[in-house]
């Protein structure tokens, strides 16, 4: 792991919460461990960051959230994708995938 | 977007302000719990975690805040207080919360009272499919100084059967002897 760590891309965290989520229900910490490694460490999120997300797309009516009591008698916030979250995935990876190619065709372009 | 959702966890926000911070309080001291877990899970002195786990996670207070501050019910939080503060105060005293109720009451009855006069006789168009071809016509003699002079009754049945500038056309005569005999007039350009 010896590229820098960088903070995620703007604009790019909700979809990243809604990928980490369509695998297996979580808590916020474990979404922010699954997009680090998963990035192998390229993106580190911000927890401020993560857990406004998290309170925006439950309230956003994509995300589930459930209070579960943990072993240590502590109250964990597990979040869960709802239908729409599915549905709102599905819509910003295609809306990711055609900038990143167009990106992707812009800095590949040698002539005009 | 779920309006619905937006409402209730705002409403819930505004009016029991310390569960909902309650809540923002556990979800970050889990994730502080989770992320020292992590870091003792690679051989880290429990101490150790922890320290490095507070420092990665900066001030729980401004991550707290920063939670906090999202939705819509922080912009209305202030004026939402004050209201409940002149709530307050108004179920302290009594006397005074009936009379400006009372008062209230009184003015919106009788304004609303003489709108739906005023909305009635003036606002409310005639019900006649075109209301703004309707004329009120007159007989008037200035030579003699008479700005309204009534017309005779054949004058009405030569205007309705000869005239021809009127689709039709109706008489009416007000009567101070009686209450307002008013039969309804209805002329139309041709």
């Amino acid at each position: 792991m010896d590229e820098p760590n960088t903070g995620v891309i703007q604009g790019t965290l909700d979809m990243l919460i809604l990928k980490t989520l369509s695998l297996e229900p979580m808590h916020g910490f474990g979404i922010a461990r699954r997009i680090e490694q998963v990035s192998r460490g390229v993106f580190k999120v911000n927890p401020g960051s993560l857990l406004t997300a998290l309170q925006r797309l439950e309230r956003g009516g994509w995300l589930d959230a459930e209070w579960r009591q943990t072993e240590n008698s502590r109250r964990a916030k597990v979040y869960r994708l709802t239908r729409a979250g599915k549905k709102q995935l599905e819509n910003q990876t295609a809306d990711w995938s055609r900038r990143a190619s167009a990106i992707a065709r812009l800095l590949k372009a040698e002539t005009w | 977007m779920s309006i619905w959702r937006q409402l209730v966890r705002g409403l819930r926000a505004l009016t029991n302000r310390p569960a909902a911070d309650r809540d923002i309080a556990d979800e970050v001291a889990d994730y502080l719990e989770h992320a020292t877990a992590a870091l003792e899970a690679r051989g880290i002195s429990p101490d150790e975690a922890r320290r490095t786990a507070r420092m990665d996670l900066g001030s729980a207070t401004a991550l707290r805040e920063q939670v906090r501050a999202y939705g819509w019910e922080n912009v209305i939080a202030a004026p939402f207080s004050d209201l409940r503060y002149a709530a307050r105060r108004l179920r302290r005293n009594p006397g005074f919360t009936t009379v400006c109720v009372l008062t209230l009451a009184l003015g919106i009855g009788a304004v609303s009272a003489i709108f739906s006069v005023i909305n009635g006789v003036l606002l409310k168009p005639l019900p006649y499919r075109h209301p703004d071809e309707l004329v009120d016509l007159n007989h008037t003699a200035p030579g003699v100084n008479f700005p309204d002079a009534d017309p005779a009754p054949f004058l009405y049945f030569t205007y309705r059967e000869q005239g021809r500038s009127f689709q039709s056309l109706g008489l009416y005569q007000w009567d101070s002897r009686t209450v307002t005999g008013l039969s309804a007039q209805k002329t139309r350009n041709a």
